[in-house]
């Protein structure tokens, strides 16, 4: 993965895309342009960071459709529609298909650029979320299936009695089975463990 | 003296010499089918006229007498044009004379729309059909009169409908026409604002290459004449491609125009005052677009007259040639003026003193005037109002 970050302005017109890709880099941030939709999906790799600013009318495939073939191929970049003059059905569209914001040309640049910014922040959270899921991943997938039982039943908030009793095995092996599931999970305490595996809205408790 | 069905006027003919059992029994006979005919004509709905050589009304039933409202005695004796407004009252006696002299009908057996005078001054529409009598060796006038002012009104509430009708699909066309002129400027208007944002920073950051803000500023440069030429583009496009340009008479041209104004300017009390050059040069020009041009002037006109006060409400249209070879043509109104903003910004492009008004109409007319070579300009009518001259060559080619 790259730690480079990337604006990536996708314009059927050439002196919007001109235009754009001067703006970016003068507030020093790199900038790829593409003249059509294809042309952008041909050349994009997820690892790349950044965000990508493209228009919503274009001949061939559209901002909208490239916003939904991003999102459907599971790419997460963020999207910043452009419209034009009276197009705000479609950006509405763009919005609920998970775009970051639209603005309407002619924008003001400061207003744009700001929009970048967050866009940016938006996809760090983003890869720093993908990130912390993979690693997850990729330690439950060093337990056995009877230590993930018994996960399962710790984060419940079941004693190892009764853990004991439920699965059958002395309360000695859940002990065990506990402390292999608290070093290959790579947690320190039992409320760490739970943070990683429950889910975010659980977080509160 | 009796109330008759009929007012006649006594013509005095000699009747011949007969016994006096019989002239009763002729009387009596007469007496007897007058009143028939006297029935008959009196249920009509329709005023039934009749008049002597010289316009003289001889008789008028009871339905003209509702539809004029005069009584019978009141007309009989007189001439029909006291039922007349002018112009028609000034020139009906020459009218008969005319075809009493040539034979040559205008009206007579034909039937047309005219107009009607009421006896409380009031002019109204009316049907109009004439015939000729011959009883002995007079000629007599019978004219059917039907007071049209419903219908009338029927129909200009249908058109007032299709104009009104008319304007919404104007507008929606400019709508999509905005949309699309909107959509076609914003991309430059959106390169020529980063590229200047650019410009901006590179210049505050302290380090600004002097290439890239010579390319920059150049763009911004090509990026305004793009929109200047998405402009002219589209105004070309409005010009429906390369109309052919022909000669007309612009007076005809005029007179069809007001054509489809003579019910309003009649309904809000205008009086037109047309002056038209009858020996004018002809002038090259696209019909449709003069038409536009005059009709916007004419519309306009009309609708400063409106919203001013009833009386005195005066439009006024010229036609001259000047010896330059220059036709002009003026459309004079007694409205409200200019006022302090003078007549200058009138022809900007949505400018408008009007409720709805689009601000587009004199702005499109001094594009069309001036691609045909001319000038459209306005000054202020001495005594209070507006005059709007319009200026056009004339084409000297002969007619082929």
């Amino acid at each position: 993965m790259t730690l480079e970050i990337t604006v990536f302005v996708v314009d059927d017109d050439q002196a919007v895309r001109d235009s754009l890709a001067l703006l970016v880099q003068s507030v020093g941030l790199e900038v790829e342009t593409f003249a059509s939709a294809k042309d952008f999906l041909d050349a994009y790799r997820p690892d790349r960071r950044g965000c990508l600013i493209t228009d919503i009318r274009m001949p061939g495939m559209s901002g909208l459709e490239l916003q939904e073939q991003l999102y459907s191929d599971g790419y997460h970049i963020p999207v910043i529609v452009l419209t034009g003059f009276g197009d705000v059905p479609a950006a509405v569209r763009a919005l609920k298909g998970g775009a970051v914001d639209f603005v309407e040309k002619p924008f003001n640049p400061q207003a744009l650029l700001d929009l970048v910014q967050q866009a940016i922040v938006l996809d760090a959270e983003i890869r720093e979320q993908a990130a912390h899921q993979a690693r997850l991943a990729e330690r439950m997938a060093l337990l056995t299936p009877r230590e993930q039982e018994v996960m399962a039943l710790v984060v419940a908030g079941k004693a190892n009695k009764v853990i004991a009793i439920d699965l059958s095995i002395s309360e000695r092996t859940v002990e065990l089975h506990r402390a292999r599931i608290m070093k290959k999970m790579r947690a320190r305490s039992l409320a760490q463990l739970m943070r990683m595996v429950l889910p975010p809205s659980h977080d509160m408790a | 003296m009796n109330r008759r069905p009929i007012s006649h006027r006594n013509t005095g003919a000699a009747p011949p010499p007969v016994s006096a059992q019989e002239l009763a029994r002729t009387r009596e006979l007469l007496e007897d089918r007058e009143a028939r005919l006297s029935a008959i004509l009196d249920t009509a709905v329709d005023g039934i006229i009749t008049i002597d050589e010289s316009g003289i009304i001889e008789s008028v039933n009871s339905a003209t007498e509702r539809i004029f409202g005069y009584n019978g005695d009141e007309l009989v004796g007189n001439n029909i044009t006291m039922l007349m407004p002018s112009p028609y009252r000034e020139k009906h006696d020459a009218y008969i004379t005319r075809y009493l002299r040539t034979g040559e009908p205008r009206i007579i057996g034909i039937g047309r729309e005219a107009e009607g005078l009421h006896k409380d001054g009031r002019r109204f529409p009316i049907d109009l059909a004439v015939s000729e009598v011959r009883v002995g060796g007079s000629r007599l006038f019978t004219g059917l009169v039907r007071d049209i002012s419903a219908r009338r009104r029927a129909e200009d509430e249908a058109r007032r409908r299709s104009a009104d009708l008319a304007h919404a699909a104007r507008l929606s066309t400019i709508g999509e026409l905005t949309s699309g002129i909107a959509h076609e400027v914003n991309q430059p208007l959106t390169a020529m604002v980063n590229f200047a944002e650019a410009c901006l920073r590179m210049l505050r950051s302290g380090n600004a290459e002097p290439g890239k803000l010579e390319d920059a500023l150049g763009q911004i440069a090509v990026q305004g004449q793009r929109a200047g030429h998405i402009i002219r583009h589209l105004r070309r496009l409005a010009r429906k491609g390369e109309a052919e340009r022909v000669r007309i008479d612009l007076g005809h041209l005029v007179r069809d125009v007001l054509g489809l104004f003579s019910n309003e300017l009649h309904a809000s009390g205008i009086a037109l005052d047309l002056m038209l050059d009858e020996s004018l040069p002809a002038v090259k020009c696209d019909r449709i677009q003069i038409e536009q041009v005059v009709l916007n002037l004419v519309r306009n006109a009309m609708d400063v007259l409106e919203e001013g006060p009833a009386d005195g409400r005066e439009l006024t249209i010229h036609t001259r040639a000047d010896s330059g070879g220059t036709i002009e043509l003026t459309v004079e109104d007694t409205g409200e003026g200019f006022g302090a903003n003078g007549s200058d910004r009138i022809f900007e492009l949505f400018f408008t003193t009007k409720a709805d008004g689009l601000g587009m109409g004199l702005s499109i007319s001094r594009t069309i005037i001036e691609d045909h070579g001319g000038r459209l300009w306005a000054s202020p009518r001495p005594g209070g109002g507006a005059i709007f001259h319009v200026t056009l060559p004339a084409d000297d080619q002969e007619a082929p």
